[in-house]
């Protein structure tokens, strides 16, 4: 059980992100951009963004982190950039309620698969804010927009 | 030193619970050490047996838990060996007695453009009070910076103690590096350039044996959860010359002589400093605690312990892809660790799930750790009760940990 629970945790695609993470690097002359922090464990985010007529033509982040947030960071990128704010701020609303096992409904996730492999995380409670550091940050980046 | 300590661990009941069908291999020592059976049965006696306030009833369950109240002041003198117990102030923690000092002293001695002296080292209680009083004041903080050996820096600190130093706190043990600092001499140096100095010995009661009239710094701290003892219970000593020139920390019932419409006389210390009903069960279960110690005696805790954090360190010279960082000359069993290019967090998910408690993060000192340039770090710090079979388990962890993070060393060639 212990051992099947670190395994689902730490599948090989949230290593590989962890290991080589998308848009990983600063814009320059981003329109909006914000800083993250979980001073539990010492995770630090920077997301920067560059939004025109509320779409996300282009996002990035810098920071450190553990597996967890810094894969949760790397797949938001995959997922947002391109997207309409609003519809982004939606996948994070699902996604969190996921996380927090209060929407089981896994088709609310759409053509979200990808975020599936972050189930592993519901068994461990404390790791939620790891997988959501990323998302947070940027809805903190964009909170002038609304 | 042949003699195992399984009886001793005995004592202490939460080493006998499991969780997710693994026992409790505790090894967060730093942040709070175990209690064992007599302190907690000292705890609940309070509730069960005499219940009742401290220096008010005249009735029998008051005065005896007035007279335990008043003699675990008594125990704590002799423990840290000061001189008179009305020196010691019972406080919630270590916290609040680093507060209760910048307070009612710090705060009056210092103005605008004065010094507040401390290490990089420190963890933030002995940190973020000293930045706000010097943000209120105008004043400015100072750090000592170390050695390589992550020992301190003593030409450092000779060149840092100036005319404009008004005081100097630093800690005896550091919770990161476990290194231990040669607070005498610092104490002494303090005096003779007449600079009032403080020492939290949050790291250092337990470990070691700690004697006040030997150091002789002007304020001494600590904690008695640290100490095997109940959380919210913690010490303040002042040395006597101090105490009248410091304002009550806060005010209330207790602490006074005599109160009328406009005015208050404020009572001696230690009264002066323990306003309102305090942690008295917390002071009873903390009594025990440090007969505790007495009992089983600091040398044979320190034997203990220093034969475990010579197994340990053995065992992480060991292991590839772990990185020791600290390499102090005197030292106590704190590890902090940099391990591949795991991210702590990562760590000690890995470890909980085989049942080892370790901490990982900035541990309260992100100051040392950006200094150190080194980032979050898991931290394995050690106590008596812990043994050699519990650190081949973490071996073990380790080597599994390593295992699965292996991925992004071979996949990625």
């Amino acid at each position: 059980m212990t051992t099947h629970e670190i395994n689902e945790l730490y599948q090989d695609i949230i290593l590989e992100h962890n290991h080589s993470p998308l848009n990983y690097y600063k814009i320059v002359g981003p329109t909006h951009k914000a800083k993250g922090s979980n001073p539990f464990c010492g995770d630090k985010f920077e997301v920067f963004c560059v939004i025109n007529n509320n779409i996300i033509t282009e996002i990035s982040f810098v920071g450190q982190g553990c597996a967890i947030s810094k894969a949760s960071a790397s797949i938001m990128m995959q997922i947002i950039e391109g997207k309409d704010v609003s519809e982004a701020l939606q996948v994070f609303h699902n996604f969190h309620n996921f996380l927090l096992n209060k929407q089981n409904n896994l088709s609310m996730l759409k053509d979200l698969k990808i975020l599936l492999i972050f189930q592993g995380v519901k068994n461990f409670p404390l790791r939620v804010k790891c997988a959501t550091l990323a998302w947070h940050t940027f809805k903190n980046a964009i909170r002038k927009l609304k | 030193m042949k003699r195992k300590n399984n009886n001793l661990r005995l004592d202490f009941p939460v080493l006998s619970e499991k969780f997710q069908g693994n026992e409790v291999i505790y090894l967060d020592n730093a942040a709070t050490s175990l209690t064992p059976m007599s302190v907690i049965i000292k705890i609940s006696e309070y509730y069960y047996k005499y219940s009742s306030n401290i220096h008010r009833g005249s009735y029998i369950t008051s005065m005896i838990v007035s007279d335990l109240y008043e003699s675990t002041r008594l125990d704590v003198c002799r423990y840290i060996g000061a001189k008179n117990s009305s020196d010691i102030i019972f406080t919630k923690g270590a916290t609040e007695s680093i507060n209760l000092v910048a307070s009612s002293f710090v705060d009056n001695q210092m103005i605008m453009s004065d010094e507040i002296l401390i290490t990089i080292m420190e963890h933030h209680a002995n940190i973020v009070p000293w930045q706000e009083l010097c943000r209120k004041k105008r004043c400015s903080l100072k750090y000592i910076y170390l050695k390589k050996s992550t020992d301190l820096d003593i030409n450092n600190l000779l060149l840092k103690i100036t005319k404009k130093t008004k005081f100097v706190s630093l800690s005896h043990v550091s919770n990161v590096l476990g290194t231990v600092n040669p607070v005498r001499f610092l104490s002494l140096y303090a005096r003779t350039k007449k600079k009032i100095i403080m020492v939290d010995g949050s790291q250092a009661t337990s470990h070691i044996n700690v004697d006040i009239s030997s150091i002789d710094p002007d304020f001494y701290v600590f904690s008695g959860h640290k100490c095997y003892g109940p959380t919210g219970i913690g010490v303040l000593y002042i040395k006597e010359n101090l105490i009248d020139m410091m304002k009550p920390y806060q005010t209330g019932g207790g602490g006074v002589l005599s109160v009328n419409f406009k005015n208050t006389d404020f009572a001696d210390s230690p009264q002066k400093f323990e306003v309102g009903t305090p942690n008295i069960s917390g002071v009873i279960g903390f009594k025990e605690s440090i007969q505790y110690i007495n009992r089983v005696t600091l040398g044979t805790i320190s034997s203990f312990e220093r034969s475990v954090m010579l197994y340990t360190k053995n065992m992480l010279s060991n292991v590839k892809s772990v990185t020791t960082i600290n390499f102090p000359k005197k030292r106590i069993g704190i590890f902090p660790l940099k391990i591949s290019n795991i991210h702590p967090h990562d760590v000690s998910a890995i470890f909980d799930r085989e049942g080892i408690a370790v901490r990982g993060g900035f541990l309260c000192a992100e100051p040392l750790l950006n200094y150190l340039r080194i980032g979050p770090v898991t931290r394995v710090s050690l106590s008596f009760y812990n043994n050699n079979d519990e650190i081949d388990k973490l071996k073990n962890s380790l080597e599994k940990l390593i295992r699965i993070f292996a991925y992004d060393n071979t996949r990625n060639k």
